[in-house]
């Protein structure tokens, strides 16, 4: 029995506003960074279809969307640029 | 309560459960594929617990939970549930009135009370356990990966920055530093990425490797290409990912609309190595990352519990047709 049973990963989508810190004190490991983009309100709403529960874009099921398929919000691939791909509680996953 | 079809669920609650946000396109084609074949299944997220879904569950004297979770429209009676799909759901919510404390309480009570009744729920096929995703950790997995058989670059994981100069020079020089976590990383209202980069001797004992942990492994510096491999109980998958020159060869989630993919197949050895790992670390599904150098050595660089597979048009309706299957059965065997 694991010892982190107790854990529960999940995808967090909130975007932190706190500034970075001084270099001095800013781990190595964030000088990966890439793509470092603004964060605008999304314009877009998220909801489940209540028949067949799939996901639904303003209104529109996604998957039968061309429109929304093609945009990388909805690609799924695996960048970590869309919305999909929030950051990881607890979790490495790509 | 009625199917997507307006038919009557009396009699045929919904055995799958599947606990995702409400953007999850890579779930929707195997949501799709239960709809078409009437297999009733429940979609929720955490998030919605507990202002839009309920859990009501009591203890027997036999040790079973009994009860439902369930929201306005749907939901599982506990005593009949037979699958969970555990994909990328996002934190439960709370009312914003509860201050920073009440909310972390709420918090504790729920992830302990919906992880705990459910996951004691006797007979119930996990794809994957929570916990198990947890700890599918980058040095658990390169540990696993290793004991396995599989090949895995020469790695280190270090607080000191005096370490890295000589494990470069066993590298021959060439080594990367790549997250032990996800890759996103938000700040400042902005969003980025946190791609594998090379690391130059100059930053070799950068002083600021010491402020955290840090991972470095030997660069594969003759890949050929890279392989992703969906792995549904013990069944492989695998894709062959070719970038073209530029950051895209060496991490190529740096500009996936470059790539280009086809067919795989994968050695014996690798076969088995990836069978005894998913063993070891106890998972049904994973999503798997290889460099294959110009010998055709196989490198075990990533586990993904939760990985995404959709956008690969080679691979996409055989993944979705083996989860469903597997979803529908509720069992490995």
């Amino acid at each position: 029995m694991s010892v982190l049973t107790d854990r529960l990963p999940t995808r967090s989508r909130a975007i932190n506003p706190e500034p970075a810190g001084p270099l001095a004190t800013r781990p190595f490991g964030l000088d990966a960074l890439a793509n470092v983009a603004p964060v605008a309100i999304p314009s877009q709403t998220f909801t489940v279809d209540p028949a067949s529960q799939l996901s639904v874009i303003d209104g529109e099921v996604c998957l039968d969307t061309p429109a929304h398929m093609k945009n990388t919000i909805c690609n799924t691939e695996s960048d970590g640029r869309d919305s999909i791909g929030g950051v990881d509680e607890d979790q490495n996953d790509d | 309560m009625t199917t997507p079809f307006g038919e009557s669920t009396r009699g045929q609650a919904p055995r799958v459960l599947v606990v995702t946000f409400a953007l999850d396109p890579t779930a929707d084609y195997v949501l799709r594929e239960l709809n078409a074949r009437r297999i009733p299944f429940w979609r929720t997220d955490l998030a919605d617990f507990p202002t839009r879904s309920t859990l009501s569950a009591e203890l027997g004297a036999d040790g079973r939970w009994r009860g439902t979770m369930h929201d306005t429209a749907r939901g599982v009676n506990l005593s009949e549930l037979r699958a969970v799909w555990w994909r990328k759901p996002t934190p439960f919510a709370f009312p914003d009135t509860m201050s920073g404390p009440e909310q972390a309480f709420a918090a504790s009570q729920a992830k302990r009370a919906v992880s705990g009744v459910l996951g004691s729920l006797p007979g119930v096929l996990w794809v994957n356990r929570p916990e198990r995703n947890a700890d599918c950790t980058k040095p658990r997995q390169l540990a696993a990966a290793a004991e396995a058989g599989l090949h895995v670059p020469e790695t280190l994981i270090t607080s000191n920055p005096a370490d890295v100069p000589p494990f470069a020079e066993r590298c021959g020089g060439r080594i990367i530093t790549k997250v032990l976590g996800g890759i996103v990383h938000t700040e400042a209202n902005t969003r980025g990425q946190l791609y594998t980069r090379r690391v130059p001797p100059e930053q070799w004992n950068d002083p600021r490797i010491g402020l955290t942990a840090h991972l470095f492994q030997r660069e594969i510096t003759d890949k050929a290409y890279e392989v992703r491999v969906a792995v549904v109980n013990g069944r492989t998958f695998p894709v062959a990912i070719h970038a073209p020159d530029g950051a895209a060869r060496l991490d190529w989630r740096t500009d996936s609309s470059s790539l280009r993919y086809s067919a795989a197949l994968l050695p014996r050895e690798v076969q088995q190595g990836i069978e005894a790992m998913m063993w070891r670390l106890d998972l049904v599904f994973a999503a798997l990352d290889f460099i294959v150098d110009s010998r055709g050595t196989h490198y075990l660089v990533d586990v993904n519990p939760g990985g995404q597979w959709a956008w690969i048009d080679q691979t996409r309706d055989a993944i979705t047709h083996a989860l469903a299957n597997l979803l529908e059965k509720g069992s490995t065997t």
